[in-house]
């Protein structure tokens, strides 16, 4: 641990999106929505407290996994974060991610995606999201308020000619 | 929008998002330091930044916590850069940032 720097920040990034918590809710919670802004992967859960829940890479396989913690729609998501992929992310502490849905006004929504960290962890290895985050929730907005997903570089399973 | 570039031109208020690119989470006590101003100032740059919404504040018992927020950044981006242009774009970004190094030269 002699050179790697740990920390125990949080991150917290916030967008306003013109919709319905309700619709915000259902895209954060549907594969098929999910699929469009969150860099292809699909949402797995009944989204019930103390339910597991995952996230699927387009191609097959857990990208990450854990339980929801609290499930208040339209309000609040909370769910336990783990990475399942190489091993400085698979032996990872696990994070704490939160999803919160305030109206602002009558017709915009605040959302505000909480990382937490209880323990601490490479810096290094917050990179990552640190880049991810802001792509998926930019995506999310603009699939939620016009319907079509960004042009984000998104693999997309092959389609077969009619 | 206008809020955003409004904020961003502004050499303090990019200051002040670097120093919370560097160490997220800070109070304002911890953000003042270091920088030659009143904390009435800083306040006020600070209020800027998170009307435009390139700073979240979240409470932590009776702290108040900065976080840099890029997401309208995203936004921005999102806007003017399509798909096909977003790989090269990122190699040239790439390629400069190696030649100059980060720096916020005020270019």
């Amino acid at each position: 641990m002699a050179d790697v720097e740990m920390t125990t920040e949080s991150t917290v990034y916030v967008t306003y999106i013109a919709s319905t918590r309700e619709k915000i809710w259902a895209a954060l919670t549907s594969s098929e929505f999910t699929r469009q802004f969150f860099f292809g992967r699909a949402v797995e859960s009944d989204w019930k407290q103390g339910s597991s829940w995952k996230l699927t890479r387009p191609e097959g396989g857990t990208d990450v996994f854990g339980e929801v913690r609290i499930a208040d729609p339209p309000n609040k998501l909370v769910l336990s974060w783990n990475v399942d992929g190489p091993p400085e992310f698979k032996n990872l502490p696990e994070c704490i991610v939160t999803y919160e849905l305030e109206p602002v006004g009558s017709d915009v929504v605040r959302l505000t995606m909480t990382e937490a960290h209880p323990t601490p962890i490479p810096k290094h290895l917050l990179e990552g999201g640190r880049r991810g985050w802001p792509m998926i929730l930019s995506g999310l907005k603009s699939l939620v308020e016009t319907g079509k997903p960004l042009p984000m570089p998104v693999p997309q399973p092959p389609k077969e000619k009619p | 929008m206008d809020k955003v570039f409004k904020a961003l031109a502004d050499k303090t208020r990019r200051r002040l998002l670097d120093r919370l690119h560097a160490q997220n989470g800070q109070t304002l006590g911890e953000l003042c330091e270091q920088m030659k101003m009143t904390r009435q100032a800083v306040t006020k740059h600070l209020h800027l930044l998170e009307e435009a919404n390139l700073i979240a504040v979240k409470w932590q018992g009776r702290e108040k916590l900065h976080f840099l927020n890029p997401v309208p950044i995203v936004d921005i981006a999102d806007r003017w850069i399509n798909k096909y242009e977003q790989g090269r774009l990122r190699a040239l970004s790439d390629l400069k940032k190696k030649l100059e190094g980060d720096a916020d030269g005020g270019r």
